[in-house]
């Protein structure tokens, strides 16, 4: 199977879908880092090394970003 | 000479033909940089434009772009294992094997011992007669020729070729799953087989079955089959299989715990099919 293509056609078609019915950028970021986590952990070692490697890198600064927004909101909540 | 001119003329075809598929390869790759690329270009185009007219499916749609063209990029990668087959060292191997199996004229076809215990990687046998008897006592991992008294115990014993690609293939799967020994589902082991061509990217759509119990047919397509070609003519494929099927059929074995003869490896088409017979009588 060309698990490369299942991924990405997921992919590109929730990031289309969510992209048109989400209003805010950072629920976006954070349903983006859940289908990127749902994927690469269901299909993710059945790439090569290299490109695991790479998309741990991408991962990486999702998550990242998902500890930044959660910050900012913990912040928010704790300034009434 | 007329011979020799016919493979001057063969090697020069094979030759060409490696060359145009590396150029396709090649340009495939850029292909997709080049997609990859535009869909990141766009992505920012979106992003910025989405953040001037305060849009945010645009912002949105930007950032999902940038993701995807990113993840193109990544996928662009040229194979992971330079895993070259027509390569001199590999076929300077094969000859000296050849060479080996001409010189003792043994015509019997490869038998497939599993990892034992005193055989850390299996090996693949070739006894020097036809009614043999296999005495585990006589090969351990240092032997290569099995001196006997009884005649019908002698061979040779290879260390088989892929024994590597399963190394790194249980390093890679062994963060994710059990040892091969502790399946007992063939469906597991066919999504095994299929994990091993994927992650080497030397093939796809293999199917195992077990007939009778003690036949196991396994076909797969293979991505480079100009090794087959060699090994085919010059009936190599069923003494000592190339490091691919080498390996499949040690994996079989190990999964099954079984010795296992080599009955036929055909190749047609790029599609490889692999007979195994299950030996249990002539065990010593």
């Amino acid at each position: 199977m060309n698990y490369k293509l299942i991924f990405l056609i997921i992919l590109t078609l929730f990031t289309t879908f969510i992209s048109m019915f989400v209003n805010e950028v950072k629920l976006f970021l954070i349903l983006l880092l859940i289908c990127f986590l749902l994927l690469y952990s269901l299909t993710g070692h059945y790439f090569n090394r290299r490109i695991q490697n790479n998309l741990n890198i991408i991962l990486y600064l999702g998550i990242g970003v998902f500890i930044i927004i959660v910050f900012q909101k913990a912040i928010e909540i704790l300034n009434g | 000479m007329a011979e020799g001119n016919n493979n001057h003329s063969n090697y020069n075809t094979v030759k060409n033909l490696l060359k145009k598929r590396v150029e396709i390869v090649s340009d495939l790759s850029l292909q997709k940089k080049i997609t990859g690329i535009l869909l990141a270009i766009f992505g920012v185009i979106l992003l910025i434009n989405g953040y001037f007219n305060n849009a945010v499916h645009f912002i949105n749609l930007g950032i999902g772009l940038i993701v995807i063209g990113w993840i193109v990029l990544i996928f662009s990668h040229e194979k992971y294992i330079k895993y070259d087959i027509t390569s001199n060292v590999l076929n300077d191997h094969m000859d000296i094997i050849k060479k080996l199996i001409k010189g003792l004229n043994i015509e019997t076809d490869g038998i497939v011992i599993p990892p034992k215990e005193n055989l850390k990687d299996g090996c693949i046998y070739l006894p020097l007669h036809r009614d043999f008897k296999i005495n585990f006592s006589l090969i351990d991992d240092s032997t290569l020729f099995v001196n006997s008294d009884n005649r019908d115990e002698m061979g040779i014993v290879f260390s088989p070729l892929g024994k590597g690609l399963i190394k790194l293939l249980k390093k890679y799967r062994g963060e994710y799953d059990a040892p091969l020994k502790e399946k007992n589902d063939i469906g597991e082991l066919s999504e095994y087989l299929d994990y091993f061509l994927t992650l080497f990217q030397a093939g796809n759509n293999i199917e195992v079955k077990i007939h009778n119990k003690d036949i196991v047919t396994i076909s797969y397509r293979i991505v480079d089959n100009s090794l087959c070609n060699k090994l085919q003519k010059e009936e190599l494929c069923k003494k000592c299989p190339c490091p691919i099927c080498g390996a499949i059929v040690l994996i079989i074995a190990e999964f099954l715990n079984e010795v296992l003869k080599i009955e036929s490896i055909v190749e047609k088409n790029k599609i490889i099919t692999i007979k195994l017979k299950i030996i249990r009588n002539i065990l010593k």
